[in-house]
């Protein structure tokens, strides 16, 4: 529900260039992107243990 | 601290008023388990003061072996083994835990790596969560070649770590832990160094942990608020003020230091995306802990709500995972939102949040079906997380709307939010290119400029 909001203020990044990406360098928001996109091209994430498996 | 048969029972939900015959009826299926937790050994050398293992509600630890024994040690690889094969799981990952997992010997710990991988039919990762005194050239060599990957428990510079991670006598750990950290991190071991975890604690300086941390050049950091629930309150207060500080000096540097999983998956969560990290989102739980004399448990710090509040009464040597899978804890631990209480369903955060870690729900005689005691923490948190994300994003977008009107400059209008984020959101005007949103002008632009 809340994510439905946010996604109509947050553009679908799966929408966004690569040049585009690419403008934000080696920073966590680039780095946040890449696993979004590594999350979309698997098929399920694992939660993993808080305390046990970084 | 509470027990169990005072008073009234200590958690009657999930495990009185859950009903899972019910649900089962309605078409409920498990998921299978895929994180085991192994307790090697049951014994620590160092004397944490907020160890949920041995300073918290549960003692059990008293009655154990210390060490995990051939028999049991056998029964709980086949089991796992079982399991894989039953569900027909592609991967598993066993985490080597204690007490101190290194006082079984590397090369005991090796010996159970290899038993897991020959008989476990499904690819095994392998992981160890040490408090790092231990972790010396000979132990490192034996871990690197069982392909054994070490996450280290430390909480700052030594000041930081020397309020609470010291050994019996009182003296800190944090000079052993540097020494071995610092071999973890050299080139030769770095590809068996998984990262470091820390315990919060607020008395610290936020930044000064975080670059102490950032000092042993760790692939991964996790920060974790201290045990806690409704009946035992956190240790101190501004716990939201202490990770937006860190947040702000990770997510700010020019370039990703390391990553910080809670606010990793954080901004995976704002962006859409599941968060997969237990105590945020709503994914099912998939970890079971065996013990070192083979019981089944639940997850680990669920031992700081109360005595027995981790156990589900199964064995090893007598029972499947397939049996835990239907405990009410492991239920309520895998159904996302319906485990929830009223207040969690109705807040504006729920899906990110996700009530927040298990066992900080607590309340004696209610069970685990409250809001997290840092429920006005997590939404603080999660609040300025998306702010700063969402601001950032708008602002790329922003960009593109740009390139796309290049000599249109008084193209980009603006009208009143809608939704959480309550901010004006930036549109082309109708007479421009239609009243269209924001999210749709950048799926347009973004043709417009790759065309």
């Amino acid at each position: 529900m809340w994510n439905q909001e946010l996604g109509s203020v947050i553009p679908d990044l799966r929408e966004m260039s690569a040049d585009r990406i690419a403008e934000l360098g080696d920073t966590v928001l680039a780095h946040s992107i890449d696993l979004y996109f590594q999350r979309i091209a698997e098929d399920s994430v694992l939660v993993s243990a808080f305390n046990s498996n970084i | 601290m509470t027990s169990v048969g005072l008073e009234g029972h200590p958690a009657p939900w999930p495990l009185l008023d859950l009903d899972i015959a019910a649900m089962r009826a309605a078409g409920y299926q498990p998921v299978p388990f895929r994180q085991f937790i192994l307790k090697v050994h049951s014994r620590c050398n160092l004397s944490c003061s907020y160890c949920y293992v041995y300073e918290m509600a549960d003692q059990a630890w008293r009655g154990l072996p210390k060490r995990m024994s051939p028999t049991v040690t056998r029964t709980a690889v086949q089991r796992i083994a079982e399991h894989a094969d039953r569900h027909n799981l592609p991967s598993v990952d066993i985490i080597l835990h204690g007490g101190e997992p290194l006082l079984a010997g590397a090369e005991w710990l090796a010996e159970l790596a290899a038993m897991l991988r020959d008989q476990v039919p499904a690819r095994v990762n392998m992981s160890m969560q040490t408090n790092g005194t231990l972790l010396r050239r000979p132990v490192l060599e034996i871990l690197k070649s069982a392909a054994v990957s070490i996450g280290v428990s430390l909480d700052g510079d030594a000041d930081a770590t020397g309020r609470h991670r010291r050994y019996a006598d009182g003296r800190n750990s944090f000079g052993d832990i540097a020494d071995g950290l610092n071999l973890l991190a050299s080139p030769e071991f770095h590809d068996c160094y998984a990262g470091i975890l820390c315990t919060i604690d607020v008395s610290n300086d936020p930044i000064a942990v975080y670059e102490a941390l950032l000092a042993f050049r760790p692939p991964a950091i996790d920060l974790l608020l201290p045990h806690a629930n409704w009946d035992e309150p956190p240790p101190g207060t501004g716990y939201a003020d202490w990770l937006i500080s860190v947040f702000e000096r990770w997510y700010g540097a020019p370039r990703q230091e390391t990553r910080i999983r809670l606010f990793s998956e954080l901004i995976q969560l704002v962006l859409g995306q599941p968060g997969a990290v237990e105590g945020l989102g709503l994914l099912p739980s998939t970890l079971v802990v065996v013990d070192t004399d083979g019981a089944i448990k639940e997850l680990d710090s669920l031992s700081s709500s109360y005595e027995g509040a981790a156990d589900t009464g199964l064995h090893v040597s007598s029972n499947s995972f397939d049996d835990a899978l239907g405990h009410p804890t492991t239920v309520a631990r895998q159904i996302g939102a319906a485990a929830l209480s009223a207040q969690c369903q109705a807040c504006p955060v729920m899906e990110v949040c996700g009530g927040g870690l298990y066992p900080h729900r607590y309340r004696h005689e209610a069970g685990f079906r409250n809001p997290s005691v840092y429920c006005a923490d997590l939404l603080r948190l999660i609040d300025h997380v998306r702010n700063r994300v969402a601001s950032d994003v708008r602002r790329l977008t922003a960009l593109g709307v740009r390139l796309d009107l290049s000599g249109q400059a008084n193209a980009l209008g603006h009208r009143p939010g809608r939704g959480m984020l309550g901010r004006q959101r930036p549109v082309i005007p109708a007479e421009h290119v239609g009243d269209l949103s924001l999210r749709a002008v950048f799926v347009s632009g973004g043709g417009l400029v790759e065309g």
